[in-house]
């Protein structure tokens, strides 16, 4: 009865005991040994063996790289603008034994040198800046928490602000200013090129006053030079007239003068809308006209009697 | 052997002393259950002691079991791989920093990753590199570095 007892005891005792004893740290974690509470060494991944009751195991750290998710807070920057801001730590433990024992808290502690760095570094820019200068932030934030947290046994890889968060309002205004800063240029370029045609075609407008001028003033010219060698050809063929009838007879003359009557009187009756004809001039006139050609008639016929073969006298043309 | 009561008794109580102290360590209960071993050692080699003496005397070997433990196995207890745990101060002994103001009357501060560090030492201008030599609590105690 005593003896069952005692061997019941024995392989609950024995049993804890073996737990106690044979330890086995995963692949990824550091765990710490304490000997009676004090730290002593720090296991490694793989099969350990320790003295239980004596030896203990401690913190079981892990060495991997870890992501903390820093909540969204309220930041105001430097304007007065109040953001809201989130984003994430990277951070891996370099040494188990630190990150066991030189803090309490070690992921409250980061997050909250995190955020209080976030406030610190947004406060110091305004908000255009702190929204579009966000690699500047995370560069600063990330070596002031890196350094902080060195004597804990870490290394803070990155930190990342994730979202930088305007309230609504300000957001609607600043798609308004934006849109009035593309509307003032559209504006600004339509009336460029309002002037630009403007000025092109009071351009234009003006070349082409100015060649019709020219052309005036070359078209006068040529005109007027037409009628100086009209009158210097019309001077010319009254001398040749002249001297024609000088070296003939003046019945010549009268010849012609006879026949552009006639031709006149002849396309004045042959004018279709004419009924009848003014007959402006004297009769006596055309009776005398034809009488002066009787008269050059009996004069050519007198000297070529004269003369034989005389040549009658040229027409002055 | 007797497997009589009290001997079961001190064995089983001695092994579940153990095995808590295992289970929870606060190194009380390994004290208690070396008394509970030694008591029943004392009962198989004295059968007829009464259950009185046998409470008294694991009172009194409880006593005498940490006392024999501090004389004989304190001294051979191993060292720490990390025996500046937890002195910040201790641990920046060797450390070349600049001064972030200057030594006046043997009083000055530096600048070590984010804290700042009150120094005693000889007289230096801000900026002069100083060795940490010392560390006494919040001071430490510095010298010029060449």
């Amino acid at each position: 009865m005593g003896a069952s007892f005692l061997a019941m005891v024995l392989v609950v005792a024995g049993v804890v005991l073996l737990f106690k004893t044979v330890r086995m740290v995963p692949q990824g974690y550091q765990w710490t040994v304490e000997r009676f509470g004090r730290y002593t060494h720090t296991m490694d991944p793989g099969l350990h063996f320790l003295v239980p009751v004596i030896y203990g195991v401690g913190r079981k750290i892990n060495m991997m790289e870890q992501v903390l998710e820093v909540p969204s807070q309220d930041v105001i920057t430097k304007d007065n603008a109040v953001v809201k801001v989130d984003g994430i730590v990277f951070f891996q433990v370099q040494d188990a034994a630190k990150a066991a024992y030189e803090v309490a808290q070690l992921e409250v502690a980061i997050l909250n040198l995190v955020m209080t760095n976030i406030r610190t570094a947004i406060g110091s820019m305004d908000l255009d800046e702190s929204l579009s200068k966000r690699d500047e932030i995370n560069t600063k934030v990330l070596n002031a928490v890196d350094a902080a947290t060195h004597p804990w046994g870490l290394k803070v890889n990155r930190i990342e602000l994730k979202d930088i968060q305007p309230p609504r309002d300000l957001v609607d205004s600043m798609a308004r200013q934006m849109k009035a800063e593309r509307e003032k240029r559209a504006n600004i370029l339509e009336a460029e090129g309002h002037r630009q045609s403007e000025i092109l075609r009071a351009e234009g407008d003006k070349q082409a006053a100015i060649l019709e001028a020219e052309g005036k003033r070359e078209a006068a010219y040529r005109e007027a030079e037409a009628r100086e060698r009209l009158a210097e050809a019309e001077a010319k063929a009254t001398q040749l007239v002249s001297d024609a009838i000088a070296a003939g007879n003046v019945q010549a003359i009268n010849y012609f003068v006879a026949q552009k009557y006639i031709e006149a009187f002849k396309s004045l009756a042959e004018a279709p809308n004419q009924k009848f004809v003014m007959m402006p001039m004297e009769s006596s006139g055309v009776i005398g006209s034809i009488a002066g050609i009787a008269e050059l008639a009996k004069d050519a016929l007198a000297q070529q009697q004269a003369a034989g073969n005389a040549r009658p006298p040229r027409s002055g043309g | 052997m007797s497997w009589n009561g009290p001997t079961v008794v001190w064995a089983a109580l001695a092994l579940l002393l153990f095995a808590a102290e295992a289970l929870a360590p606060g190194a009380f209960m390994l004290w208690l259950g070396l008394a509970a071993a030694a008591v029943f050692v004392l009962v198989l080699a004295f059968p007829g002691v009464t259950v009185l003496a046998q409470v008294a005397a694991f009172v009194v070997l409880s006593f005498v079991s940490i006392q024999v433990y501090r004389t004989w196995f304190r001294k051979r207890e191993p060292a720490s791989d990390r025996p500046l745990l937890n002195r910040r101060a201790e641990q920046l002994i060797g450390r070349v920093v600049a001064l972030e103001r200057g030594i006046v009357a043997g009083r000055g501060r530096v600048q070590i990753a984010d804290a700042f560090w009150d120094v005693s030492g000889p007289e230096l201008p801000a900026g002069a590199l100083v060795r940490v030599v010392g560390a006494d609590a919040m001071l430490l105690h510095v010298e010029a570095a060449d």
